[in-house]
């Protein structure tokens, strides 16, 4: 990892390729160049769902979540590290369940990091085919959260 | 609901002020905030309350609010990705504690956000990110803060400002939060980091974390350059921590 390594740029770049659906992103400056594809994975199953492996080096490729993997349905992956909960209060009804029919930008669940409360949406329109964590469970970055379908 | 509504200017500075807009009474100000950051309320406005009827802290607790007290959110628009919205957890922090410090000496930090005043909870706050589709629109940025009042609760002590009242309180809040979120707008995290911990625990000191149903005891070994806790265990290694309640 160099010393200038710009792990947000990286950050951003994989965030721009899950919300276009794009295969790969390249960006090059006088002195850095950053590629990020999409690994060639076919899921298989939906906990199979990969998580997002440390960036090895600026030049290299780096795997981003994997998304929108053939007819298995569309991952959401956590942009952060946190703490999920699945419900505005204990004991209320959840966002969403595997069934629920959401619209772009509905609420899907909640990531808290450092006491604030970050809504996480559906990237498109659809149906939950699954929801992989628990209300309270800690989660990591990338961590795949809700399959759509 | 709202029995008035005074829209003023706040502090000015180079990157444009504040708007203030003052409720006698509302349900809560997160939730007028809410409201008007869908409206499209810009960066830098400011709701406050004289008495919420449903105060609430994080996941539906409610948060007692008499009048007399600072109920407060403000409404940020930061051009940041959704993962740095946890940073601006420090900033209210540093910027309440700034506040308190002007009215008492012995203020302390709790991580991230508690303010002790003489060992007792002073502020409650509250930050909900708003999402536009998949992109970070607007942060709230809820604060409360004890003055006329403060509640007994069962489980921590609690403690009030006692030497102001509540509108000299917010005008403090707001310059103080001013400063803090323009030097971490234009700065980045560090100064405030630093801030946090001159204020926060002493370094080695013990500390209990509740992560989930566990708890993890360890000491405390300062914070991450992203405002994360380090923990450090028994065995030498530090554990980070993103998420988790800091008990003792």
């Amino acid at each position: 990892m160099s010393q200038d390594f710009n792990d947000d740029l990286v950050r951003r770049m994989a965030a721009l390729l899950n919300e276009t659906g794009l295969g790969e992103i390249e960006y090059e400056t006088k002195d850095l160049k950053v590629r990020i594809a999409r690994p060639q994975v076919q899921m298989t199953a939906v906990a199979a769902a990969p998580s997002m492996a440390a960036p090895a080096a600026s030049t290299a490729a780096v795997p981003a979540p994997a998304v929108g993997a053939g007819e298995l349905g569309e991952v959401v992956p956590s942009p952060m590290v946190g703490t999920a909960y699945t419900a505005p209060e204990p004991g209320a009804a959840p966002y969403v369940q595997a069934g629920s029919k959401v619209a772009k930008g509905d609420t899907l669940l909640i990531i808290e990091a450092m006491k604030v409360m970050n809504p996480i949406t559906a990237p498109r329109a659809g149906t939950v085919k699954a929801v992989l964590v628990d209300s309270g469970q800690p989660v990591e970055y990338g961590q795949t959260l809700v399959v759509l379908e | 609901m709202t029995a008035r509504c005074a829209v003023a200017a706040g502090p000015e500075d180079a990157a444009g002020g504040w708007t203030i807009a003052s409720f006698d009474r509302v349900s809560s100000t997160m939730d007028e905030a809410r409201r008007l950051a869908v409206e499209g309320a810009p960066d830098r406005t400011v709701v406050r309350a004289d008495v919420q009827t449903g105060g609430r802290g994080r996941l539906g607790r409610p948060w007692v609010s008499s009048i007399g007290n600072v109920y407060t959110t403000a409404i940020l628009r930061p051009a940041i990705s959704t993962a740095r919205a946890a940073e601006l957890s420090l900033v209210a922090a540093v910027a309440v504690a700034d506040t308190v410090a002007r009215f008492s000496e012995s203020v302390r930090l709790k991580w991230p956000n508690d303010v002790l005043l003489n060992g007792g909870k002073v502020s409650g706050v509250l930050l909900e990110a708003v999402a536009e589709g998949v992109s970070l629109s607007a942060v709230l940025v809820g604060i409360g803060v004890n003055v006329g009042s403060h509640p007994d609760l069962p489980d921590r002590p609690t403690s009030r400002i006692e030497t102001a009242d509540a509108d000299t309180v917010f005008a403090a809040l707001l310059d103080a939060f001013d400063q803090r979120y323009r030097q971490w707008s234009q700065h980045g995290l560090g100064g405030i980091r630093f801030a946090w911990l001159e204020r926060g625990p002493d370094l080695g000191s013990p500390m209990i974390v509740g992560l989930g149903a566990d708890r993890v005891r360890g000491t405390f070994a300062g914070l991450e350059p992203d405002g994360s806790l380090r923990l450090e265990l028994a065995d030498g290694s530090v554990r980070q921590i993103s998420s988790g309640e800091v008990l003792g």
